[in-house]
């Protein structure tokens, strides 16, 4: 070793050895750096050129800020445009946690917790979560707390539009309007079925922006606009429906029933003009936490529960026999108080039995004997046409979910005491919607119409999307079996079972049924009935039909004459005169006086010295009068007052004082500056160009004035010159 | 000037000085040419950089400048101050004879000043991000950990010079400058700052190999450094145990992953992706705008990429290796050994300094705060490296023209 090391000293002190070993030594060392650089410079070539494609998808992303400008949900209105249910402007806080200013993400959680009843962690932890950079804290924030909010002046806090579904007449038509989500997605009802139509689609603004956030001064704009969903036009009138509802509120707590369900139907086209069941709900404030308890109040019980209609169905079997020759007016049957079929001997309701008795007053007594003689008469194939073609064991149409068809036992396995039952309506079970349209038929002229209440569906634009085809699904009976069985049904309620139906003035048709329930094991209930009455009016030229139901009813006497048909008579006698069909029996024409200016209960003196009525809710100032004066009307018939403290105009729309903003000042502002600017004040913004570039340079309404909430102003954008 | 060459005739023939164990060691000396014009490409490649740089930190700077500074020249200001003093410097060293670094007196005054500062930062430092490693002297803030590197280079140069017949030996050729290393090494290791100390290591293998050790024994040695450094960063863990793992987690992991590691690589592989081959154009970059941590210092190649694509951080390399190939090639003139290794030792740290640099940006290293030198804006790194280039150009001044005379 030492000998070796002193070679070396040696070879080092002779210069050119020397050189080349230390000369080595660098030259090597410079040559593994370049080969460091070469490695690195692949390295990058790699992730720049070959990898880079791919990676920049996602960083992209992390450039834009999408902000999403909701479309407003469409409304449904009633068949004269009265809003039923609409999207009001509130407000929804947003947190943006990068925006915070650092070391006071508890403050701004505390103090915001606080203004919005929030959990405090909750508001922390997405106050601290900046890999986020935008949280909604609070969605569906009224005006009030939003300013509070502001006055706050909390950094990374922000505010946007938000939207609320309203339904201005609260419970009214709740079934079948049902309600959404806290973020306005249909859930039941024709909200649910209609969702795809009612949503629109939301709008976007994507801008480019620095990573706190910031839209940069010349970055590159995109928006689109929203479009608001389609209007919803229903069949329903809003009056016709409060008529229903408060007959039926009535019947409910008069008959100490459990529940009470009613539906109005235009015989002639099928169209639903009101339909109800109480109890109901508020879909302003649905009992989302109980969901048996909504579940239950929201269920549309008219087209989704069957029952055993009774004798209402008589009607149907009554047209049934007169249509195939089995039956006429002369026909006469004898009852004894039951009739023995098959060696069994069933009953009629009035077990003294009464007698021998014409059709006429067969349906007048509504005799089960008889009915169950026509159903043997027309025997099953015969009978069960006619059922079938009423529309029994299916559905009416695809307008409500969850619609049941009813049970009609199989042609196959009837027996003939199964069949006499169901010529009296037991042994049967329909929807109350089913019925009202068999009955329809039976008394229309013999035309099955499909029961339906969406009129059209029109998008925001004016689009008619769907409309609604009143034609007949077919022709049951004859018209003169049709004019035959209104004939004997106008005698039931003139002379018969449904007296308490009859109108002053009006020629009413009609039918009482009383129904048992059946437990759930199939067993005749004790004590539990289902009174109905079904009613029409003129008799003479059937315009409207209504059906009411008293589920349950808990009073001395239980019959659907007592029961239900006086709820069906007050409907009826409040939606005549109002549908402009003047009592024909009292044929004295009188012309209507000039009442305008009047108090109403000089008017009404006015009104009683020709012979008419006036109708009105308040006591003030008559400022409309329906029908207008100088028109010939009917003696007798209603005049309709509406006094200034009614909300009604003639256009029968709510009367709704628009609210004022101040436009603000935009020039200078970024497109997104700017977009948040005129959402905070419900006012939308128009582009120009569309693809907005810089800053604002004009606006379209001057600064300061005063705009109505919801208007448009359009911006344009421009690069600004240097000054 | 002929006075100067003289005197180190003089130098030469008087008796050879002695080192502490007694042993005669060899002397430094200017190497006997005539002192002639230094290196301009060398200079002219190094202001250059500089000028680039100065282009690119307004670039990638301005944004944030702006918007939080309320000036958007805020870091362009500042780096022309420190880089007008620091070529000042530059030119002015150039004159300064190399010899003067060799003077014991020199040699021992710069070490110890070295490790005071250490010491000071330990005491009084400014702590920032977990660690302790600026401190302030009114409105400038410097880490005197940027100086170790250059400051072991000189007193190792100076020492395997004079010592150049015993590095063979395992005392003198890797044990007493391995001593003089850990040191400062120690020191810098308790602010904690691993990534410098690694940098140190790395320049203190290259000295050692220029300088003529054992190569079998550097090679123990590093094995059993390497060792002890990996057991002590697995013992500690920490960050420093998640900054390595970091750096070999493929792509799809790292994504998933969201800590602050992470995001810096993340978001620096994406300013490279949107650069392509040609780059988005100057002033173009998206992600300076505030995506990219740290894009005026450590994170400046990123942007340079992104706005002017493959091609320009291609040509800013060769660039870079222009340079320090013109430093090896003045190492490889220069007769004299201490001024040899002082030229190689700077530029070596310049290497070193850039390799990583660039590692640490496109991921293939974990992050290490080391900045790109002359265009990462940083007031002392970029001073003290103009400075070390303006040792090597006095370096220059003295080489042999003649290709055969080489040392």
């Amino acid at each position: 070793m030492g000998q070796n090391k002193n070679v070396k000293t040696k070879e080092e002190r002779t210069p050119k050895k020397k050189k080349t070993r230390y000369g080595k030594r660098i030259a090597f060392l410079e040559t593994a750096l370049l080969l460091a650089f070469i490695i690195v410079i692949i390295d990058i070539f790699c992730i720049m050129v070959v990898l880079g494609p791919e990676r920049l998808e996602v960083a992209v992303q992390q450039w834009t800020r999408t902000s999403t400008i909701t479309a407003n949900r469409g409304q449904i209105v009633d068949c004269n445009g009265k809003v039923l249910a609409t999207t009001g402007a509130v407000y929804k806080i947003l947190l943006w946690p990068k925006n915070i200013t650092s070391g006071s993400e508890e403050r701004v959680a505390r103090e915001l917790s606080d203004a919005l009843d929030l959990d405090f962690d909750y508001v922390y932890k997405c106050a601290t979560n900046k890999t986020r950079s935008e949280f909604v804290i609070k969605r569906q924030v009224d005006s009030k707390t939003v300013s509070n909010v502001r006055s706050l002046k909390l950094s990374g806090v922000g505010i946007a539009n938000d939207s609320k579904r309203y339904y201005p007449y609260g419970t009214l038509l709740s079934q079948v309007i049902g309600f959404t989500t806290r973020d306005n997605v249909g859930q039941s009802g024709l909200e649910l079925k209609y969702d795809k139509y009612l949503t629109g689609s939301d709008g976007k603004l994507i801008s480019e922006t620095d990573s706190s956030g910031n839209p940069l001064a010349y970055g590159y704009t995109q928006y689109e606009d929203p479009i608001d969903g389609a209007k919803i036009v229903l069949t329903v009138d809003q009056v016709f429906q409060s008529y229903l509802e408060n007959a039926l509120e009535e019947a409910l707590s008069v008959n100490n029933a459990s529940s009470a369900q009613g539906i109005i139907l235009d015989v002639n086209t099928g169209a639903i003009k009101a339909i109800s069941t109480k109890p109901d709900y508020d879909p302003n404030d649905p009992p989302r936490n109980d969901l048996e308890q909504l579940a239950e109040l929201s269920r549309n019980r008219l087209v989704t529960d069957v029952y055993e209609p009774g004798s209402t169905f008589k009607i149907l079997t009554l047209a049934a026999a007169i249509d195939s020759g089995n039956a006429d007016l002369n026909s006469t049957f004898f009852c004894n108080g039951g009739y023995i079929v098959n060696g069994e001997r069933i009953k009629c309701w009035k077990h003294a039995g009464h007698g021998s008795q014409d059709l006429t007053k067969a349906t007048e007594n509504s005799c089960n004997c008889c009915f169950m003689q026509l159903a043997l008469r027309m025997g099953v194939s015969e009978f069960y046409d006619y059922l079938y073609a009423f529309g029994l064991g299916q559905k009416t149409g695809d307008i409500f979910d969850g619609e049941s068809s009813g049970i009609v036992t199989n042609e196959k396995y009837v027996t003939e005491n199964d069949l006499a039952r169901i010529g009296f309506g037991q042994s049967v079970a329909v929807t109350p919607v089913q019925l009202a349209a068999a009955v329809s038929a039976a008394v229309n002229g013999g035309y099955l119409y499909s029961p339906y209440i969406v009129e059209q569906v029109v998008s925001s634009d004016g689009t008619v999307i769907e409309q609604a085809d009143p034609s007949p699904v077919r022709q049951v009976i004859s018209g003169e079996t049709s004019a035959t069985v209104r004939q004997i049904l106008q005698s039931v309620v003139d002379n018969g079972t449904g007296r308490n139906a009859k109108i002053e003035g009006y020629y009413v048709g009609g039918k009482t049924g009383t129904a048992q329930k059946y437990d759930e094991y199939g067993r005749v209930s004790a004590g539990s009935y289902i009174c109905s009455f079904i009613g029409f009016a003129p008799a003479d030229d059937p315009q409207y039909l209504c059906l009411i139901l008293v589920d349950e009813p808990h009073v001395g006497s239980i019959f659907g004459s007592t029961v239900a048909a006086p709820f069906v008579r007050r409907v009826l006698s409040e939606i005549l005169p109002y549908s402009g069909i003047q009592p024909s029996h009292l044929s004295e024409i009188v012309t209507v006086p000039n009442v305008l200016g009047l108090t109403t209960e000089e008017a009404n003196k006015e009104l009683a010295k020709v012979g008419l009525i006036g109708f009105y809710e308040c006591a003030d100032e008559v400022t409309l009068q329906l029908p207008a004066a100088g028109e010939t009307v009917v003696k007798g018939s209603s005049v309709l007052l509406y006094t200034g403290s009614d909300d009604v105009n003639i256009d029968n729309e709510p009367v709704i004082a628009p609210l004022m903003v101040e436009m603000p000042d935009l020039m200078d502002m970024t497109a997104v500056q700017a977009y948040n600017a005129l959402t905070a004040l419900g006012l939308n913004m128009v582009c120009s160009p569309e693809d907005p570039h810089g800053v604002v340079l004009g606006q379209s309404i001057y600064a300061g004035t005063m705009v109505e909430y919801g208007s448009s102003v359009t911006l344009y954008f421009g690069i600004k010159p240097e000054e | 000037m002929k006075d100067n060459i003289v005197s180190n005739k003089e130098m030469r023939s008087r008796r050879l000085r002695r080192d502490i164990f007694g042993r005669r060691t060899d002397p430094v000396s200017l190497p006997d040419v005539k002192r002639h014009g230094l290196d301009y490409p060398l200079l002219i490649a190094v202001v250059l950089l500089c000028a680039f740089g100065l282009l690119m930190l307004f670039s990638a700077s301005y944004y944030y400048a702006q918007s939080y500074k309320g000036d958007g020249l805020y870091y362009v200001r500042r780096q022309l101050v420190y880089m007008l003093v620091g070529i000042g410097v530059m030119i002015g060293l150039s004159y300064v004879p190399y010899t003067l670094y060799s003077k014991r007196i020199v040699n021992c005054i710069i070490y110890i000043a070295l490790i005071i500062l250490l010491v000071i930062v330990l005491a009084f430092g400014r702590t920032a991000q977990g660690a302790q490693r600026w401190i302030a002297i009114g409105p400038i803030t410097i880490q005197p950990s940027e100086f170790t590197k250059f400051v072991l280079v000189i007193v190792l140069a100076n020492y395997m010079a004079r010592n150049r017949t015993y590095m063979k030996n395992f005392v003198s050729g890797l044990l007493i400058p391995g001593i003089l290393t850990m040191l400062p090494c120690v020191l810098i290791l308790l602010q904690p700052n691993l990534s410098m100390v690694i940098i140190i290591a790395i320049v203190f293998i290259v000295m050692v190999s220029l300088g003529g050790c054992n190569p079998k024994q550097l090679a123990v040695c590093f094995l059993l450094g390497l060792g002890g450094g990996l057991t002590y960063v697995f013992l500690k863990g920490g960050y420093q145990l998640e900054r390595i793992t970091m750096a070999w987690k493929s792509w799809e992991e790292i994504l998933k992953y969201s800590g602050d590691e992470t995001y810096q690589i993340v978001q620096s592989l994406y300013a490279f992706a949107n650069g392509g081959l040609f780059g988005q154009g100057l002033d173009a970059s998206r992600q300076k705008l505030l995506f990219l941590p740290y894009r005026e210092s450590d994170y400046i190649l990123p942007i340079i990429a992104e706005e002017l694509g493959f091609v320009a951080v291609l040509l800013l390399l060769a660039c870079y290796f222009f340079v320090i190939h013109r430093g090896y090639r003045i190492a490889r003139r220069c007769s004299d050994r201490f001024g040899s290794l002082l030229a190689a030792g700077m530029t070596s740290i310049l290497a070193v300094q850039v390799i990583i640099n660039v590692a640490v940006v496109s991921g293939m290293m974990p992050a290490t705060g080391q900045t790109l030198p002359f265009i990462s804006s940083g007031g002392t790194s970029l001073a003290a490296f103009l400075a070390s280039i303006g040792i090597v150009l006095n370096v220059s001044r003295y080489t042999e023209k003649n290709k055969a005379d080489r040392v």
